[in-house]
């Protein structure tokens, strides 16, 4: 027996490598060689990259982005640290995202190579690559200033010396210019199709372009305010000479975007309400010609977002959870009246007396029809349905309040026989998880489709990246900073006028504070506010640290925004008298905002982490970090 | 001679238990570094925990710094281990210009190592009142490096019903732009603070100044005044 298994053994050790026995092509891995032969496999391998690229404020990820610039409260208790935390942290923000530059970098440089693909289809997969790269080096940039700027995949060599490896950074200009060269490079290889939206068009290119130069010439023109925040090598900070040149560019690269008019403001429903127009660009999805480039989502079918779930109104929730993000006040009231002036909401006359409204809604009328577009405010309805948002009742008799602590309670108003609901089902209530605590729940990409808001199913709406409404403002603002202001206003009023505006501005209306407060209500929640701040260099200003009240609406630098308030809606117990019924408001500071926030001159670039500094000594870290 | 056997098992078992523990764990840290951030000797009024000393132990494969808080009296404590470290301050922290690049530090024992830097400005002769509600305030700034470019953006003035005193824990404040101070040798602050929950007999207050494009502020001295 033993004889006969050392037989076999040394059988199979002589003559069982002839049989090709270990050399078997893989049935479950597409090995290199054969994905770049097929033209459909090579767009599974971009479609990977696109899936990875970087996106601020996802609607599936972390509501961090989306609070702490006070825009929005968060009804989750997670985050009420955010409003009892002071200073962003230095590497808030921060990011190096190397390893996927290098697959893209790969990803380029198999594809110049692969001669086995039809030449038209190699172009255009090329030119998307590039975009994507594009996409990630600017999302660096904003973030961290000049990067080293690598176009080809690097390889150790396993020689023990990695010093050929170690790439300086590049100037902050040169890695703006690489971007706005790179999309001027490819523009010409991609279609010109408005409904190809997740993946890169000829007008995707041209709007990237756009939004870069606009960076690129405010931090030139602005950086100014602000000289602590730069590096001796230009690593940080744009020279301020050069501003013009990159307005100049913002300038053409929108206007040949408008001019080509492809693309158009949504307007499908505009005839009959423009705040669900609004409402509806974000979520009409068939031959929308706003939508410029975005991140696709659909439901049930494995990519999905959480949005609707977690932002739903509770009283009308498909699920146990909802109402997570308050747009603040803050927010709501930088929204303008329809004659064009700012005006915080009227809450008490000159005497200090509350003012009262018929309606819950009345507050709200005649305001920027994006305002509801946006918020839902109370009174308004979603799916169909009204939302119950109001704090309690006011006890005219004995001027107090009449409230409860939990989702729509029952209580015996004074000299009442029979107990009446006396908090609305979606609050709002302090520190209630759910409820509307500032008053308002969250509008924006808020899928109404039925079972968007079940965890099983949850929501398919995508997440906009480029919009032609933003477009159309970075060329109001570049013609503004050019000092076209006739220009500026013909631009602004294109997107106004669909917001419902109906007295153009004119000239002498344009300021640096109507630029700002259009790109605050226009692309809330869309990632800009926050980058937007940094590249003005206001945001030093307006996040200070100090506990501040509640700033005027459009005054853009004047004022801190340290905190986010709340509007609380009431409704009036007067039996017998003429104001039972009606409504009256209060500007409410929540018990969980606590401090103001602070952002440092160290924030405006993120903290490079200590490994990067330690694996390459040729980077420098950035200015005022600790 | 099983017996035995078992017998040594236990034994070694028992002695890994008790003595295992010893070998792979760290010492902690035992030494103490402390200091201020002088001036001539005097240390800096500073806002509490917003400046960092960068404290790095050279030699190893990586250079991660570590941190040590300033605070409001200037004064900064780090407990650390044996050996060669540098201190320095990273650029822009502040309100001062460092008399030097780094300091090097051979830490064999506690020590006692002072920074000495030269601020744009300071606080002097700073004078506190109370009456009522209201905390007044006069204070000289008298500006140090003189060649330097920096002026005063804002002078404020803190009231708080704690020892620490700065913009986090202010329950009031006044402030004066840079523009309007006629004269910098004597600046004049007051500001009415509210009625204090729960009531207290005292209160804290202190003056600063913000210069322009320096993010950190130098102080005066906290002064308790009872009420």
């Amino acid at each position: 027996m033993k004889r006969i298994l050392t037989i076999i053994i040394v059988f199979l050790v002589l003559y069982g490598c002839n049989e090709d026995f270990l050399d078997r092509e893989p049935t479950t891995i597409l090995t290199e060689d054969v994905v770049w032969q097929d033209k459909s496999l090579v767009y599974s391998v971009l479609v990977d990259l696109y899936g990875r690229i970087p996106v601020f404020q996802s609607i599936d990820g972390d509501y961090t982005d989306f609070v702490e610039m006070n825009n929005a409260f968060c009804s989750q208790p997670d985050f009420y640290s955010q409003f009892q935390n002071t200073t962003y942290a230095y590497d808030r923000w921060n990011t190096w995202n190397y390893s996927l530059l290098r697959e893209v970098n790969l990803f380029i440089q198999k594809a110049t190579e692969a001669d086995a693909l039809e030449e038209s289809s190699r172009k255009e997969y090329l030119a998307e690559a590039r975009f994507i790269r594009g996409w990630i080096y600017f999302d660096m940039v904003k973030r961290m200033g000049g990067v080293p700027l690598i176009t080809e995949p690097l390889t150790y060599d396993f020689s023990g010396d990695p010093t050929y490896l170690q790439y300086a950074r590049a100037k902050e200009y040169e890695v703006y210019d690489f971007i706005i060269s790179e999309m001027d490079a490819i523009k010409g290889d991609l279609p010109v199709d408005i409904t190809r939206r997740g993946r890169a068009t000829n007008g995707a290119a041209i709007a990237l372009k756009s939004r870069a130069a606009l960076y690129a010439g405010s931090i030139a023109r602005y950086g100014a305010n602000t000289p602590s925040v730069s590096l001796s090598g230009n690593e940080v900070g744009i020279p301020a000479s050069m501003a013009e040149g990159y307005y100049e560019k913002a300038l053409a690269a929108s206007k040949e975007l408008i001019t080509a008019g492809d693309y158009a403001l949504y307007t499908k429903l505009l005839g009959t309400d423009p705040s669900d127009n609004f409402a509806k660009v974000f979520l009409d999805e068939s031959n929308n010609p706003e939508i410029i480039f975005a991140e696709e989502y659909k439901a049930a079918a494995g990519k999905d977002n959480g949005w609707v779930v977690r932002n739903q109104p509770w009283s009308l929730s498909e699920e146990v959870e909802g109402g997570d993000l308050n747009p603040s006040l803050n927010l709501v009231q930088s929204f303008e009246k329809l004659d064009n002036t700012f005006e915080k909401f009227q809450t008490t006359d000159a005497d200090g007396n509350y003012i009262y409204y018929d309606n819950i809604t009345d507050i709200f009328a005649n305001r920027d029809a994006r305002l509801q577009g946006t918020v839902i405010v109370p009174g308004s309805k979603f799916k169909g349905a009204e939302v119950d948002i109001f704090a309690g009742w006011y006890i005219k008799a004995t001027n107090s309040f009449l409230s409860g602590d939990t989702y729509g309670q029952y209580k015996l108003l004074p000299g009442e026989t029979v107990e009446t609901q006396i908090v609305g089902f979606d609050g709002p209530i302090d520190g209630l998880e759910f409820t509307a605590q500032t008053g308002f729940y969250m509008r924006k990409f808020m899928d109404v489709t039925v079972g968007s808001g079940q965890r099983g199913t949850r929501g398919g709406s995508d997440q906009i990246l480029i919009r032609y409404a933003e477009v159309i403002l970075n060329a109001a603002e570049a013609a503004f900073e050019l000092n076209q202001k006739d220009v500026a206003a013909t631009y602004l009023n294109m997107v106004r006028s669909r917001a419902g505006f109906t007295i153009p501005l004119t000239a002498n209306d344009m300021t640096f504070d109507r630029i700002v407060n259009e790109r605050k209500v226009e692309l809330a929640f869309e990632g800009h506010w926050v980058f937007d701040l940094k590249r003005w260099r206001i945001a030093h200003i307006l996040y200070d640290g100090v506990k501040s009240e509640l700033a005027s609406p459009g005054v853009i630098t004047e004022e801190t925004w340290t905190r986010p308030f709340s509007l609380w809606p009431y409704k009036v117990h007067d039996p017998n008298g003429e104001m039972d019924g009606k409504y009256i408001f209060r500007e409410v500071l929540l018990d969980n905002v606590t401090n103001g926030d602070n952002f440092r001159m160290g924030n405006y670039y993120s903290k490079i982490s200590d490994d990067v500094l330690s694996n390459n000594p040729k980077i420098i870290q950035n200015p005022n970090q600790q | 001679m099983k017996k035995i056997k078992i017998y040594l098992l236990v034994i070694i078992a028992i002695s890994l238990i008790f003595t295992g523990c010893e070998i792979d764990n760290y010492n902690e840290p035992n030494v103490f570094l402390t200091g201020s951030i002088v001036y001539n000797g005097e240390p800096l009024n500073l806002s509490n925990n917003e400046v960092t000393l960068q404290i790095l132990e050279e030699g190893w494969e990586l250079e991660t710094p570590n941190y040590a808080y300033v605070n409001q009296t200037g004064e900064y404590s780090f407990l650390t281990f044996k050996g060669s470290y540098t201190l320095q301050f990273a650029s822009g922290q502040g309100p001062f210009k460092p008399n030097q690049e780094s300091i090097s530090v051979e830490l064999d024992g506690d020590k006692v190592v002072n920074y000495e830097v030269t601020p744009y400005y300071l606080v002097r002769s700073a004078n506190f009142s109370t009456s009522g509600q209201n905390v007044a305030a006069t204070f000289e700034a008298a500006k140090i490096i003189t060649d330097a470019s920096n002026t005063i953006q804002t002078v404020y003035l803190y009231v708080s019903k704690t020892s620490f005193v700065d913009k986090n824990t202010a329950i009031a404040t006044a402030t004066l732009s840079g523009g309007n101070i006629t004269n910098e040798n004597s600046i004049s602050l007051n500001v009415d603070y509210p009625t204090l929950v729960p009531d207290q007999d005292y209160i804290f207050a202190r003056v600063g100044i913000k210069i322009s494009g320096v993010e950190d502020m130098i102080f005066s001295e906290v002064i308790r005044l009872d009420i």
